[in-house]
């Protein structure tokens, strides 16, 4: 039964995209949003694209409110947010301290807090800025999960990479919730 | 909000048996449920039917327009969507930009598509809609 639903969607699907083809620019401006959004949904398995990401962004401030959508979506789905997030940061580790953020915001799971401290691996390879602001990320994102338990290990990960980060990285650490 | 927080799914629960109970209207229900949580789909969707089939057509796409933005994924809202565009005469290259992303998601998520025939009334085909 699916199967000859989903042909029937797919035919459905190609004879509209011909119809678009030569719509009016009104239009496109109106729906060029959700498009953003529908190729985002569409690519997501594959993880995010950053040329994607910058046109979505370029169209900031119609595309917030979709956004909240989004992940709203993503809050339906953990599962296959996680998967996504997982083969992003593999891919695009400058997106790293976004997905660090977005993790610590995803229901519990087992290995969540191993997944954050992991988009760590390979910080030696970000361009001079980028370690001290993926560091403070992970780490904020660190203690939102386990809460003050995660100031130890906040603690243990500045000593291991603390010969990447510059000077007023551990000033930094501090901000967040009282971390000794 | 990301993810709905107990107080929420608390005040909505309290609302659905104020409704089972007769205290106050399905429509009331709702829209008391959207002050409490304005970006809820569901919602948004079950209030822009309601506005639709009581002839409100313009508070209807409104509603429709929030629903998808709410949640992309949801095709019901996108086919109201559609009706609320086709039922003002709006230009038939709008609605079929429409359909086309209702369609996309449709193709993405097989779910969905059980989820919209239950959705029609009944003896409609989908294809009607196009």
């Amino acid at each position: 039964m699916a199967p000859a639903r989903s042909s029937w969607c797919g035919i459905a699907v190609a004879a509209l995209e011909r119809a678009t083809i030569d719509e009016p620019a009104d239009v496109t401006a109106l729906l060029h949003p959700y498009r953003l959004i529908d190729e985002l949904l569409e690519s997501a398995r594959e993880g995010l694209h950053a040329e994607l990401v910058d046109e979505i962004v370029a169209d900031g401030t119609r595309t917030v409110l979709l956004l909240v959508g989004v992940l709203h979506l993503a809050a339906r789905r953990p599962e296959e947010t996680y998967q996504t997030l997982r083969t992003t940061a593999s891919s695009h580790i400058r997106q790293r301290s976004a997905i660090a953020l977005l993790m610590a915001r995803m229901p519990a799971r087992a290995d969540k807090l191993d997944f954050v401290v992991s988009l760590l691996d390979g910080i030696e390879a970000l361009p001079k800025t980028d370690p001290q602001d993926l560091f403070l990320n992970v780490a904020d994102a660190i203690l939102m999960i386990d809460g003050p338990r995660g100031k130890q290990l906040t603690r243990s990960l500045f000593d291991r990479y603390a010969r990447l980060l510059p000077r007023g990285t551990d000033s930094g650490l501090q901000h967040f919730r009282g971390t000794p | 909000m990301l993810f709905t927080p107990e107080s929420v799914l608390e005040a909505r629960r309290r609302l659905m048996k104020q409704m089972l109970a007769g205290t106050i209207t399905e429509e009331e229900c709702f829209q008391q449920a959207l002050q409490v949580d304005p970006f809820d789909a569901m919602t948004l969707t079950v209030l822009g039917k309601a506005h639709f089939s009581a002839g409100d057509r313009p508070a209807a796409e409104e509603k429709y327009w929030r629903a998808v933005a709410a949640d992309p994924s949801r095709c019901e809202a996108w086919f109201g969507l559609n009706r609320c565009l086709a039922d003002r005469g709006a230009s038939q290259d709008l609605r079929t930009g429409v359909l086309l992303l209702a369609a996309r998601e449709m193709l993405r998520n097989e779910e969905s598509i059980d989820e919209f025939i239950e959705w029609l009334p009944p003896g409609r085909a989908g294809a009607e809609l196009l």
